[in-house]
């Protein structure tokens, strides 16, 4: 009866508002639960691929540049303790997806033992099939894979590795047992197959090792340490799972926070719409107070209504949010693929605990929001209600505790912001900013009652501003609801202009970076995938034509490896010095020439290292660096530091014939060409793909294509915080909308006073509209002010912790203004509705019925 | 006659704006069972507030407020929730009826804030006030003579001791109000209640059995 | 993954192009022809035989490794080393006279990386860590071990007999087409004393142990749905090896054949028509569902030999799928009647045909 009374029947005569309250909820959850899960998704992927694919392989013996076969006969005398398995795991482009997949080769003769995987009855049949496989070129394709590209065994499969074209053999497919999304993207050759395809005839990626019954991993690792060289790593694979996610870290730390704040936005639009159904509701739960009921009752039915809008916000939100991950997989992966260079799953799962932390942080919100309005009707003595008094005049809140509290939220953010990184992540800045938006939500109340007492005196003797004069009264009468209100679209702003900053700091950088850096007049890479991860490295073959072609000296092949700085990997590059000493290459960070730096490096066999990797490092000019690589350690003095925007793990450059003293020519990842004056670089680029011969697989692109691309690939990279960005403004849109409801709720017979005393519908609706417009002009002024503050603390705080980059502090000043004129608009529009309803509303009606 | 209600040097503040008004100063008075009451005086004199207290709705600064036997202004919360619960039933100048209940559920209300259900009662008082066919409609959708016929009906549908009315008639035009009134007196004297009207009506105070006039926050006579 | 290969690896059904063919009596030269002949497409080392420990257990014992050619061409220039040119596979079966439970374990290695190998000059067979050796001393040593059955096998393997020929000098014809043929040696009796584990618990043990090595390329006629294949070791000191190749519709092919090994060593080549081989009673696996022949009746007039051979585990079903591809019947028997004695037999094409297998 009681819930009937209080919440369910206002619910049923009034649904509007208890909906708007249960999208607000839902918006904020869905955004969190959408980013979680797809980064979740793209990181777990990940890792469940490295388990998964490493079957039940408990070892791994693995070296920075790949095992000699040999090492497999030195296992010889654990044979009996194990199965030995020889593994190459390498990336290429299959054309006909335009996708890269992974390629696992394997010894097809050991590996039932190993992994979960079940071939079709085709290939059990078919004696042709393991022949192929095993002295052909035979591949096997997931089963899904095979249906996609339409292919059966026997047919061709066009794959592209290291950008050359190579034919395989379709040998029969398989259908993986379990995690079908890990081995949608992988195929699956012989071990030898897989040697001679990848140019690694003699080398393995990896021995994996699987105990045979009662063997324990410790004295396998003992007994395999035994036997092997002591550069080689005898590990778990879990620790390789555990190397790629914490490179993508970082990064997912950063879109979970993001989340965090657009649920933030959420919870004060709760918070705003409870307070204001609870303020608006003050009649009717003060006369039921003094009919009898309890406070224990009137608390029990609001929580019930707090609680089922969390619950069905939350529920709301978490299948949004599932629908929403999808939609921001597409950027999360690409990203996370640039990170770790995998090929990383297509699919979202939803986890239960994921699941259930969205209802459960939808309905904490709303209890949490509920709390305040809560304890002021619980607290305010029946006979106040009844008496219909404003409650802002109940107690006139301290604008000094409020500017107090504001002054301690700041020096909070200064001192968070000033925090080093936790763990090498940013969660000092990032409460910062959240002490930054404490900061605005507690300023909102004094600046509108100082609007309030300011304007109302020069106004009022202006005859035209009687709506304006009666909205600011009106807004200061009910500031509590109207600064939550408020301070809700400034959240939002702040959060749109925060963002909208960072990225147009790092945007601008990355462009100028591009323009001063990429000098060279045509790069040629492996074909990428269409989510621009790129596959794989060039065949030298390629480099040969090229300098065949247009000489040795315009050439600059660049090619990587992984190095490890103590235990900690990081990209060591090798690029052709003396080339770019003439043709000038990156920005370094002491604004020296690039082309002075890299003579200097040539002359002194010294090394460039990227920004990030100093920063990880603590690294300085002139310091020497110390680098385990393939054959040993490199030891190198660092002539400069340029700064790169392309790499987070940390990349160290040297002279590439310095480079390949350590690492074998496995063909660079990409080839700059810097051209003669006065040569056609399209027509250079048309000779280089004429003479490749549609053998390889290659892009060529020429400057300007690279840089559009750069652009291209950032904006992709960036597109889920935008997604983030608009998700806030709705919920602003949604927060002002209620607000104003109540707030015309509340001050009905006000406005129909107005009409009765010979006030137009004009009047009436400008009254309304002009409310509509203030909450958010300063709602937006706010923002703007404490939304800069944000971005600052993002740019020079949180990317430094996170990724090592430096960038100029760049607000894009003009679409600023936009936005705050767009968000005052936009609240003037939500106030139209409200307006409407004012204008429409019969003085007489609203006169007679109170309460 | 026993004494259902007794005010004893009761004073009451408020704070409006800066400035302290003094709503009651030190009255005293008594209302014995099933006696009818009114308290008569200009704007401002403090009768609302002797209803707000008796009420339990609002405490007293000084003196103390018994409504059967208990002092509400030193009561704690359980006790004044059962006070308004079980001993009052209150008719006020604007109705106040819920907006989003229908006219039986208004007049179920007090019962089932207490947790009982009375169908039979509920009934039977829509019945006397005339409202039996009107049971479903909602609050809006009546004249103000008959919200504040649904009034009185939740005021008594708890047999309680007292029924304060303040200015009852105040909203409704004359007919309508005098209607009110006497259905008001004929149906608590069936159940026994004692009346507490306030009003500054003297022909409505002229049917008391006792008359209470306040100004200024004192009485200054009773009749 | 990829039962694919368990079952098709070594039955390939597969042109004989480029591989070399049996089709007269070879000229064999030993150590050299006891290591591999890759030239071949199959070829297998078998040791069967029975063993006791100090008391009263006896056990029976089988441990063959398989090589099976996938590839007869070279190697070229820029090819993985891994290439599976050549396949090895090997089971190891011990089985309980007692219980009658059978354990059985099998690995499969390409050859080359180090990991399986099989010498070409002499009996030098590694795969993993199981082995089958020729010493200096004229001695085989075989080794395996299994840690899935918890089975562990090493003997040391003194000819007691010489080398014998099957056939016509090694030549043994298995079809009626040229190349229908393999070349097939045997020791028909080896001292074996060494150490057996089963179970957790480690013996001594000593016994009597048959060799067979055998070599072809498509030595069998296109209609052999399988064979029946005995070793027997008699108590008068004589060997008796005998097979039967099956036709589809379970008549016996002509080139079934045959070789009688006196005392002394010398041996005398045994025609399908010189013997009679009787199946009498039947033993049906609860696992495959297949019908296996298991006491037979063997008259061979010429020698004065009228035998029975018994089963001594009746469940002997070998399940090779994860190695060779092949299910089959491979246990220890014993001999009553007019001599006694104990051996091996073998009885394939039950499960599934063997045409064109081998």
């Amino acid at each position: 009866m009681l819930l009937r009374t209080f919440f369910l029947r206002p619910v049923l005569r009034r649904p509007l508002r208890f909906v708007t309250t249960v999208i607000g909820v839902a918006a904020g959850i869905a955004a969190v639960v959408a980013t979680v899960a797809a980064s979740r998704a793209a990181v777990a992927s990940l890792r469940e691929g490295v388990n998964e694919v490493a079957g039940r392989a408990r070892l791994e013996v693995t070296a920075p540049a790949g095992l000699p076969e040999e090492l497999l006969g030195r296992l010889l005398p654990l044979t009996g303790d194990a199965v030995v398995v020889p593994v190459i795991e390498e990336i290429a482009l299959l054309p006909a997806l335009g996708d890269a997949v992974r390629v696992l080769g394997v010894d097809l003769l050991v590996d039932t033992q190993v992994r979960d995987v079940e071939p079709d009855a085709a290939v059990l049949a078919s004696g042709r099939a393991a022949n192929m496989l095993l002295v052909g070129s035979g591949v096997l394709l997931p089963q899904r894979l095979a249906e996609r590209l339409a292919v059966r065994p026997g047919d061709p499969l066009e794959i592209s590795i290291r950008a050359r074209r190579r034919t395989l053999t379709v040998a029969g497919t398989f259908a993986p047992r379990r995690f079908a999304s890990v081995w949608d993207r992988v195929l699956i050759v012989d071990i030898a197959l897989a040697q001679e395809l990848f140019g690694k005839v003699g080398r393995l990626d990896r021995i994996e090792l699987v105990p045979r019954p009662g063997i324990t991993e410790a004295r396998l690792t003992a007994a395999a340490r035994l036997l092997l060289p002591v550069d080689v790593t005898v590990e778990q694979p879990r620790a390789r799972a555990a190397a790629a996610s914490r490179m993508v870290r970082a990064l997912q730390f950063n879109l979970t926070a993001l989340s965090g704040v657009s649920l933030f936005v959420g919870a004060v639009l709760v918070a705003t719409t409870l307070a204001t159904s609870v303020v608006q509701r003050r009649g009717v739960l003060a006369l039921a107070r003094s009919l009898g009921a309890s406070r224990r009752q009137i608390a029990r039915s609001l929580l019930t209504e707090a609680v089922a809008i969390g619950a069905l916000g939350g529920a709301l939100g978490v299948a949004g949010g599932v629908l929403g991950a999808r939609a921001a997989l597409t950027s999360v992966r690409s990203t996370v693929a640039a990170v770790v260079r995998g090929v990383p799953a297509t699919d979202i799962r939803l986890p239960l605990w994921l699941a259930a932390l969205g209802l459960l942080v939808g309905v904490g919100v709303s209890v949490l929001a509920a709390i305040l309005p809560l304890a002021e009707a619980v607290r305010t003595p029946p006979v106040q209600g009844l008496v219909g008094e404003r409650p802002a005049f109940l107690h006139r809140p301290s604008r000094r505790r409020a500017a107090a509290v504001a002054a301690v939220f700041a020096v909070l953010a200064v001192a968070l912001a000033r925090a080093p990184a936790w763990d090498e992540l940013p969660v000092a800045a990032l409460l910062a900013s959240m002490a930054l938006l404490g900061v605005l939500l507690v300023a909102v109340s004094p600046i509108l009652d100082l609007l309030a007492r300011g304007a109302a005196g020069p106004l009022a003797r202006a005859a035209e501003g009687t709506p304006i004069r009666l909205a600011i009264a009106a807004l200061a009468a009910g500031r509590r609801r109207a600064s939550w209100g408020a301070g809700a679209v400034g959240v939002a702003v702040a959060l749109a202009v925060a963002i909208g900053t960072m990225v147009h700091s790092f945007r601008t950088t990355v462009i100028d970076w591009a323009n001063q850096g990429m000098r060279a007049d045509i790069w040629i890479r492996p074909l990428a995938a269409t989510t621009g991860v790129q596959v794989g490295r060039l065949d030298p073959e390629v480099v040969r034509v090229a300098e065949r072609l247009f000489g040795k000296d315009v050439i600059d092949p660049f090619h990587t490896a992984t190095a490890y700085a103590g235990t900690q990997p990081v990209t060591l590059a090798g690029g052709e010095f003396a080339v770019v000493a003439r043709r000038g290459g990156v920005t370094f960070r002491d604004g020296r020439d690039s082309r002075a730096v890299f003579a200097a490096a040539l002359a002194h066999r010294a090394a460039v290292v990227g920004e990030p990797f100093a920063s990880r490092f603590g690294v300085c000019e002139g310091d020497t660096i110390t680098l385990h690589v393939a054959d040993g350690t490199l030891s190198r003095k660092v002539e400069g530091i340029f700064y790169d925007y392309s790499n987070q793990q940390g990349m160290v450059v040297i002279d590439r014939n310095d480079f390949l003293r350590h690492y074998p020519d496995d063909g660079p990842r990409e080839l700059a060409l810097f051209l003669p004056s006065g040569v056609d670089p399209a027509a250079a680029r048309d000779r280089l793909l004429a003479a490749l011969g549609g053998r390889f697989f290659v892009e060529a692109l020429l400057n300007r294509e690279l840089r559009a691309e750069v652009v291209a690939i950032f904006d992709r990279t960036f597109a889920i915080t935008r997604a983030l960005q608009a998700v806030a403004a709705a919920v602003a849109v949604l927060a002002v909308l209620t607000v104003l409801f109540a707030l015309l709720g509340e001050r009905r017979r006000d406005l129909a006073l107005v009409r009765a005393l010979g006030g137009t519908r004009l009047q009436v609706a400008g009254v309304v509209a002009a409310q509509a417009a203030l909450l958010g002009a300063t709602g937006a002024a706010g923002g703007l002010v404490v939304g800069l503050a944000i971005g600052f603390v993002l740019v020079k705080v949180v990317n430094v912790q996170s990724f090592g980059w430096t960038l100029r502090f760049l607000p894009p000043w003009p679409s600023l203004a936009v936005t705050g004129a767009l968000v005052t608009l936009a609240c003037l529009l939500a106030g139209l509705a409200p307006a409407l309803a004012a204008a429409r509303m019969h003085p007489a009606e609203a006169l007679r019925e109170e309460g | 006659m026993t004494a259902v209600t007794e005010l004893r040097g009761v004073s009451r503040r408020y704070l409006r704006g800066d400035e302290v008004v003094h709503a009651l100063r030190g009255v005293s008075f008594t209302l014995s069972a099933g006696e009818m009451v009114a308290v008569v005086g200009p704007s401002g004199c403090g009768k609302s507030t002797t209803l707000n207290l008796i009420a339990g709705v609002d405490r007293p600064d000084e003196g103390e407020v018994i409504v059967c036997g208990t002092d509400l202004a030193r009561a704690g919360e359980a006790e004044l929730v059962t006070a308004r619960r079980r001993h009052v039933g209150i008719v006020f100048q604007s109705f106040h009826l819920m907006p989003h209940l229908t006219v039986e559920e208004n007049v179920a209300l007090p019962l089932a804030l207490g947790g009982r259900r009375d169908a039979v009662r509920v009934l039977d008082l829509l019945r006397r006030v005339g409202l039996e066919g009107r049971r479903g409609h909602f609050p809006a959708e009546l004249s103000g003579g008959e919200q504040q016929r649904t009034a009185v009906a939740r005021a008594l549908v708890h047999r309680p001791a007292v029924v304060l009315a303040d200015e009852p008639t105040g909203s409704l035009d004359s007919a309508s109000g005098t209607a009110v009134l006497r259905l008001m007196d004929e149906l608590r004297r069936q159940e026994g209640s004692a009346l507490l009207l306030a009003t500054h009506d003297e022909t409505i105070a002229a049917a008391a059995d006792r008359v209470v006039r306040m100004c200024d926050g004192e009485i200054v006579a009773v009749l | 993954m990829l039962k694919a290969l368990r079952l098709a690896v070594l039955a390939l059904v597969l042109a004989a192009a480029g591989w070399e063919t049996a089709v007269a009596p070879p000229s064999l030269h030993f150590p050299r022809d006891h290591g591999a002949h890759p030239a071949f497409r199959t070829e297998w080392w078998y040791m069967t035989g029975q063993l006791g420990d100090s008391g009263s257990r006896r056990y029976g014992f089988q441990l063959t490794f398989f090589r099976q050619g996938l590839d007869p061409s070279a190697p070229e220039p820029g090819q993985s080393a891994l290439r599976a040119h050549q396949v090895l596979a090997a089971h190891l079966a011990i089985g309980e006279l007692g219980s009658g439970r059978m354990h059985f374990a099998e690995r499969r290695r390409r050859i080359g990386g180090g990991l399986a190998g099989a010498a070409d000059d002499d009996l030098d067979l590694f795969l993993e860590d199981w082995t089958m050796r020729r010493t200096q001393e004229g001695t085989v040593v075989i080794a395996a071990s299994d840690r899935g059955t918890a089975t562990a096998l090493r003997l040391e393997l003194a000819p007691a007999k010489p080398l014998v020929l099957h056939g016509e000098g090694g030549f043994s014809p298995k079809g009626p087409a040229p190349g229908n043929a393999s070349v097939y040696v045997s020791w028909t009796r080896l001292d074996a004393r060494g150490v057996l584990a089963l179970g957790g618990s480690t013996a001594q043990v000593q016994g009597q142990v048959w060799f067979d090595h055998e070599w072809g390329t498509s030595q069998l006629g296109p209609d052999i749905a399988g064979w029946d294949w005995f070793g027997l070791r008699l108590a008068d000191g004589r060997e008796l090896m005998l097979y039967r190749l099956r036709r589809e519709d379970g008549s016996a092919a002509s080139e079934s054949a045959g070789t009688l090994v006196e005392r002394d060593g010398s041996s005398r080549h045994l025609s399908s028509a010189d013997l009679v081989l009787e199946a009498k009673t039947w033993w049906t696996s609860p696992r495959t569902g297949a019908r296996y022949p298991a006491t037979f009746h063997v008259t061979l007039p010429l020698a004065g030999l009228d035998l029975e051979v018994r089963p001594q585990i009746p469940d002997s079903e070998i399940d090779g799928r994860g190695s060779t591809g092949t299910v089959y019947w491979e246990g220890p028997v014993g001999v009553a009647g007019s001599s006694t004695g104990e051996g091996y037999a073998e009885l394939t094409g039950y499960v599934a045909s063997m045409a064109g297998r081998f």
